[in-house]
């Protein structure tokens, strides 16, 4: 067990479990979880794009639904299952959410990017527990995991922002972890072949 | 097909989806203390006082710094050459407040919490003037060169022209746009001693800051060491120091910690740059055939009271259409607001927002459709250099979009489609931007272990530019792209040159062919697997090169531009004003296209910026306190996964070899030239609404459609028709949704 100390006054001692590993710190109650991951933990994985609950850059997952982590504060955490993108892939395999943002090119800068594949880590979870999103017409049946519209996806990632607009990439990287086949990220290329 | 490696996944993908890419507030540095800004919170006058005492007492605290102790900077000499920063003012040089959310002080803390608390804690009064924040109230004075070009221009006389069958002349507005990278700007400054400094800070210029740095400080360059592997997006913003960056730099060898300063989202909103509003009159006179007579382009911008940087609007002017008479001019008008700067396609954004939606309003006025009026008026010289472009090929782009749009099926008539009982519009228009080239160095590595190692102090900030590097040596020596390792973003590393002005593919990938030729040539080899083999036996730890590229000098025969059209679909529901973009298409010339991924990912991003710019970008300021009221990304809008369509991207024309051996003019900001006048151009198609000031906001689609072109006197016959056909359409609608 890592123990991070420090000398801050007013620091109380918080347990967490980031990543199937148990933390002790001392950090002030102000102090949230996203600081604390970012500042205090080493795991830079979780962004900072606006720190109010506005971007999704930092969301993670907390017992498995996702959390702004930038509105919830660490020292409220305790006793929780505490996942980010550090936690996704297992030793050397990417986990399949990871792998398909890099077949379709869902990402550009890479700054939203961890925040995208934690909401569609907990938004395949949550179509497989059949909970409707605020466009889904018939709320007695919600949208199984294969039959998923390009509409209900974009609905359902419309908390993560992404300012380099890899959108189309992270649908279709969606559309390929559900088992339909994504229109392809590459461009049509007509351009003539280079001179021998 | 032209091919360097088809469509290649990102080099930089894997770290960037496990949380591996080091960003630059994540350096772990010991000891690192945490800096706050504090801001002006009036938008123009003086500071009276300013008192620390509290914020001193705070727990944590280590520093406050205003402009009673600065910290010591040089000037530097501010001309691109040897060094530049974004605000020629240095920051906290006097108690002047020059605009609303300033940079007046900086409080350092052990944590990021006392800094912020104790940042709050400072108290300022202040002597105020009022702010002038209004465009509409400015005064405007002719614009200086940007960057050495003259933003006007005349041949023929416009003036005398009146024998033309048709004429306009119309006013088209942009707001004040915001950069807004999901990545905050941030630095990490760490000094070595008094005289050797290490910045963690996302640039898109790496060696250009490296020496503005050194300037700022009194150090010989190679004394000042920039580190930044990965930069969260940048889009013009990340290029040169801020004053946040400067003050941090000047605050951490005063005293000698590193430090952080990371900008808050409402500190961005005016300390990290922004595309200025723009007011563009655009004058076309033509003939009954729909050919150009005239053009005249009349631009106004604003800058900050401490920077000049005129929105370069004009710059479109005489590259896309020829006139025998044509004539363009800039003016620009200082107000109380933070510095502009470069946002992707500074200038051609704008001007083909004006422009294009000129050309469609001629297009209409003549009943000639909007590709073809483009195909007559194309020109094949740049109009102000009297240069031939290189390897056009803009009528493909008309044509290949025209083609797979199913554009010969469109209606002729506004307010003449309806789907679900909302409106449907297609719209067209033209994209364009200059094809730029730098000076670029780069070192190739052949190691014994049969990989590559290519090393330049270029950088990558979401653009594809690790793997177009490793793509152009993977295909010059020989190798699998898997083989071929990239090193970038350290100022270390030979000077790569800058990712802006859409250039880092055409700076880069020659220097990397040359390099890798070299590197073969050096071990006397045709490719790299019996390089390698020669290595292992020579016992040698590597074979290496080293090549620059650069633009050829001598006298100028070509003009380099790249070109491409958009063709969208929108759909507008009057009623709340709601408009959705349903369908879209690009079809761009860009010379060679080095990944057909990441090439269309630029494409892709670019439009998406534009239709943020068309449908909801504004930031607004307060015009009585010079604040402004957008402040995060709450308040400033951009568009969102629901926002977005599936964007088509095709890639037509020819590898520009005229331009450099790489054929590649470069991809970044084309996309998003030309996509707010489509918007507009489809929405005047769906809706008779003819909207030429951005964004296209709910209020504006739900105004009458009357209002909104009563005024034009020139179709009044036009009017009467579409007040007609309008209200059988109301009906039709009417009927749709009771249904
Ligand atoms: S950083 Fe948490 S939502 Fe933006
Ligand atoms: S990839 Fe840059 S913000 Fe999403």
């Amino acid at each position: 067990m890592e123990v991070t100390q420090s000398t801050v006054s007013g620091a109380v001692a918080v347990t967490l479990n980031v990543n199937g590993k148990k933390r002790s710190l001392a950090i002030e109650p102000r102090v949230t979880l996203l600081d604390t991951l970012r500042e205090h933990l080493g795991l830079t994985g979780s962004k900072k794009g606006c720190d109010h609950g506005q971007c999704g850059a930092c969301t993670v997952l907390v017992d498995g639904q996702r959390v702004y982590s930038c509105l919830a504060l660490a020292v409220m955490q305790e006793g929780k299952e505490i996942v980010t993108i550090e936690g996704l892939a297992k030793d050397d395999v990417l986990h399949p959410v990871q792998a398909a943002f890099i077949d379709n090119d869902g990402l550009q800068c890479g700054y939203c990017t961890p925040g995208q594949i934690c909401a569609t880590v907990a938004l395949l979870d949550e179509v497989k527990q059949g909970s409707s999103s605020a466009i889904t017409p018939n709320l007695e049946h919600p949208p199984q995991l294969a039959e998923l519209s390009e509409a209900e996806i974009k609905e359902r990632l419309s908390g993560n922002l992404c300012r380099c607009s890899a959108y189309n990439g992270i649908v279709a990287a969606v559309q390929q972890l559900v088992g339909q086949t994504p229109p392809s990220a590459a461009a049509d290329v007509m351009v003539k072949e280079m001179p021998a | 097909m032209s091919k360097v490696m088809g469509a290649v996944n990102r080099k930089d993908g894997r770290a960037k989806v496990t949380g591996n890419a080091t960003y630059a507030a994540e350096h772990q540095i010991p000891g690192l203390l945490h800096g706050y800004l504090v801001t002006a919170s009036i938008g123009s006058g003086q500071i009276k006082s300013i008192d620390t005492s509290q914020a001193e007492k705070a727990k944590g605290v280590v520093a406050v710094f205003t402009h009673k102790n600065p910290p010591k900077i040089f000037k530097p000499s501010n001309n691109f050459i040897s060094s530049k920063i974004y605000e020629a003012r240095l920051p906290l040089s006097d108690a002047q407040v020059h605009y609303g959310g300033q940079i007046i002080g900086l409080v350092v803390a052990d944590t990021f919490e006392q800094a912020k608390h104790a940042a709050h804690l400072v108290k300022v009064e202040y002597e105020t003037q009022s702010p002038l924040t209004e465009f509409q109230k400015a005064t405007f004075k002719e614009a200086p060169p940007f960057m050495g070009e003259e933003l006007k221009f005349e041949k023929g006389n416009v003036a005398t022209v009146n024998n033309a069958a048709v004429k306009i002349e119309a006013t088209y507005t942009t707001t004040t746009e915001l950069n807004a990278p999901m990545e905050p700007h941030a630095i990490i400054a760490q000094w070595q001693g008094a005289d050797a400094l290490t910045i963690y800070e996302p640039t898109q210029w790496v060696m250009g800051s490296q020496r503005t740095y050194a300037e700022l400080f009194g150090l010989p360059a190679e004394r000042v060491r920039i580190i930044t592997p990965y930069l969260g997006g940048g889009f013009g913003s990340k290029a040169m120091p801020w004053p946040h960056g400067i003050l941090c730099a000047a605050v951490a060898r005063h005293l000698q910690r590193p430090v952080k300063v990371v900008l808050s989202r409402r500190q961005m909103t005016v300390n990290a740059g922004h595309r200025s509003e723009t007011e563009q009159t655009i004058g076309l006179a033509a003939a009954a055939d729909g050919k150009l007579m005239a053009i005249a382009h009349d631009v106004k911008s604003s800058t900050s009271p401490v920077d000049t940087f005129t929105e370069p609007c004009t710059r479109v002017t005489p590259v896309m259409y020829s006139a025998p008479n044509l004539r363009y001019a800039q003016e620009l008008a200082i107000m109380n607001v933070g510095t502009p700067t470069f946002m992707r396609a500074p200038g051609e954004n704008p001007g083909m927002w004006a422009l294009e939606s000129a050309m469609d309003e001629l297009a209409w006025s003549l009943k000639l459709d909007p590709v073809e009026l483009r195909l007559r008026n194309q020109t094949q010289e740049h109009q102000h250099q009297n240069l031939p472009f290189s390897a056009k090929h803009f009528t493909d782009c008309l044509k290949v979009g025209a083609e797979r749009f199913g554009w010969k099926d469109r209606s002729r008539q506004v307010r003449s489609l309806l789907r679900d009982g909302q409106l449907v519009g297609w719209g067209m228009a033209g994209a364009t931007f200059p094809a730029l080239q730098g000076v670029a160095t780069v070192k190739v590595r052949l190691l014994p272990d049969s990989t590559v190692h290519v090393l330049t102090a270029g950088n990558d900030m979401g653009t594809g530019a690790y793997t177009m590097v490793a793509g152009v040596a993977a295909e010059t020596l020989g190798v699998s792209v898997e083989k071929v390792r990239v090193e970038m973003g350290d100022s270390q590393l030979p000077d790569g040159g800058m990712a802006g002005g859409s250039m880092m593919t055409a700076s880069l990938a020659p220097a990397v062919i040359k390099a890798c030729q070299d590197v073969l040539k050096s071990a006397d080899c045709n490719d790299a697997t019996d390089a390698w083999a020669a290595l292992r036996q020579s016992g040698r730890a590597a074979f290496e090169a080293t090549a620059t590229s650069a633009p050829p000098e001598g006298e100028k025969k070509w003009a380099f531009q790249s070109w491409g059209a958009h063709f969208c679909e929108v759909t507008v529901d009057e009623e709340i004003g709601r408009l959705q973009i349903t369908r879209w298409l690009s079809v761009m010339d860009i010379g060679r296209v080095m990944n057909a991924k990441t090439a269309a990912s630029q494409v892709r991003g670019g439009v998406i910026m534009g239709i943020g710019q068309a449908l909801m970008e504004e930031c607004l300021l307060d015009p009585n306190i010079g604040y402004p009221v957008v402040y995060d990304l709450a308040t400033y809008h951009f568009p969102s996964h629901a926002d977005i369509p599936r964007i088509d991207v095709v890639f037509v024309g020819e590898p520009d070899l005229n331009f450099n051996l790489a054929g590649a003019r470069g991809v970044g900001e084309i996309g998003i030239t030309g996509v707010s006048a489509v918007i507009a151009n489809a929405v005047y198609h769906a809706t008779g609404k003819r909207i030429r000031s951005l964004p296209l906001t709910p209020e504006k689609l739900m105004a009458d459609f009357r209002a909104l072109t009563a005024d034009e006197t020139r179709d009044a016959q036009e009017m009467k028709e579409l007040i007609a056909s309008n209200k059988s359409h109301e009906r039709v609608a009417g009927h749709s949704q009771n249904v």
